[in-house]
């Protein structure tokens, strides 16, 4: 039995099977595949070279958010102050809107009573 | 704000995360330290030379540096951010240097010197290049994941965060992976044997 399921898979090597030994392959591949160091006045200069990126970069942030926030202060003010600027306007313009309509009213109710003197005294 | 002496293994990755997006220069210092080896260890697989693998290091962590504010923890190790910053470094030098990079890599192989014979040791030696030759003729991602698997010694499911595959997917790219260095191996061999 044991020689008939070797002769199986002599026959059928390149079959995609789970069983397949690789501890060979493997083997070889961990010895070839080593964990390498880095050279540790590279790491040390690398290291230097980020803090002082990094620390700027932190400078340039607080500087970009302290603009930030002086900038959405005055787009602020300037949009509560149109936002005022806009409805004193609109409110203005509804006065006077009113106004001219009450003027045209006590106008050709002026006329309408002219014309009813005219009429009278006509008559008269 | 923690000194860097107070970090130690236990502390996790995300605290020190959280930290460095929030500025703490010594929390990104504490994420370089641990980091800075296994990602050069990956590129200089990915690369075969050292100056290359230096070069490309200091720029996935500059990249990582200029980010890492907008950092969002989407369940992934960080670690997976990092390598996928220098996967895509890799990629881009691949692209921008076609031709075959042909120094360094021999000095990394680990050839036992000692009370062997120098034939047997220069034969090993070949043999060993020759192997990193048809790792380096595999495609990108069956590499990356021998470079986990060997040299960083990840578990799959580690492997399967970093690279954003499941474990079971991973198992059957290890699988596939080592079948096809097999069959290249083999017609390596047949073709030597012809010569």
């Amino acid at each position: 039995m044991k020689f008939l399921s070797q002769l199986q898979r002599r026959l059928a090597p390149s079959k995609p099977d789970q069983q397949v030994d690789f501890s060979d392959l493997e083997a070889d591949l961990q010895a070839v595949l080593q964990p390498v160091e880095p050279r540790p006045d590279y790491v040390d200069n690398l290291h230097q070279r980020l803090n002082q990126a990094y620390s700027q970069q932190m400078l340039v942030m607080e500087e970009d958010l302290a603009v930030r926030r002086a900038q959405s202060l005055l787009f602020g003010a300037l949009g509560v102050l149109s936002l005022s600027m806009a409805l004193f306007a609109s409110m203005r313009f509804l006065i006077a809107v009113l106004s001219s309509i009450g003027l045209l009213v006590h106008v050709s109710q002026e006329t309408r009573q002219k014309k009813a003197r005219r009429a009278l005294k006509a008559t008269v | 704000m923690l000194d860097e002496s107070a970090y130690g293994l236990q502390v996790p990755d995300k605290l020190i995360l959280h930290q460095a997006s929030q500025g703490d220069e010594q929390a990104f210092g504490e994420l370089y330290r641990r980091y800075v080896g296994r990602i050069y260890n990956y590129i200089y697989y990915r690369t075969g030379n050292q100056f290359d693998a230096e070069d490309l290091t200091a720029r996935v962590f500059f990249r990582a540096m200029r980010h890492i504010t907008k950092y969002q923890d989407r369940g992934m190790p960080f670690s997976a951010w990092l390598y996928r910053i220098a996967h895509n470094l890799v990629a881009n030098w691949h692209r921008d240097n076609s031709r075959r990079q042909e120094v360094g890599i021999e000095d990394v192989l680990i050839v036992q010197h000692d009370r062997e014979h120098p034939e047997r040791v220069l034969l090993r030696k070949e043999e060993q290049e020759a192997l990193l030759d048809m790792i380096r003729d595999l495609p990108p991602e069956r590499q990356d994941l021998l470079i986990l698997k060997f040299v960083q010694n990840h578990s799959n499911a580690e492997i399967g965060q970093i690279m954003g595959r499941t474990e079971g997917a991973i198992k059957s790219l290890y699988h596939r992976t080592l079948l096809s260095l097999r069959e290249k191996m083999r017609t390596s061999n047949d073709q030597n044997g012809k010569i």
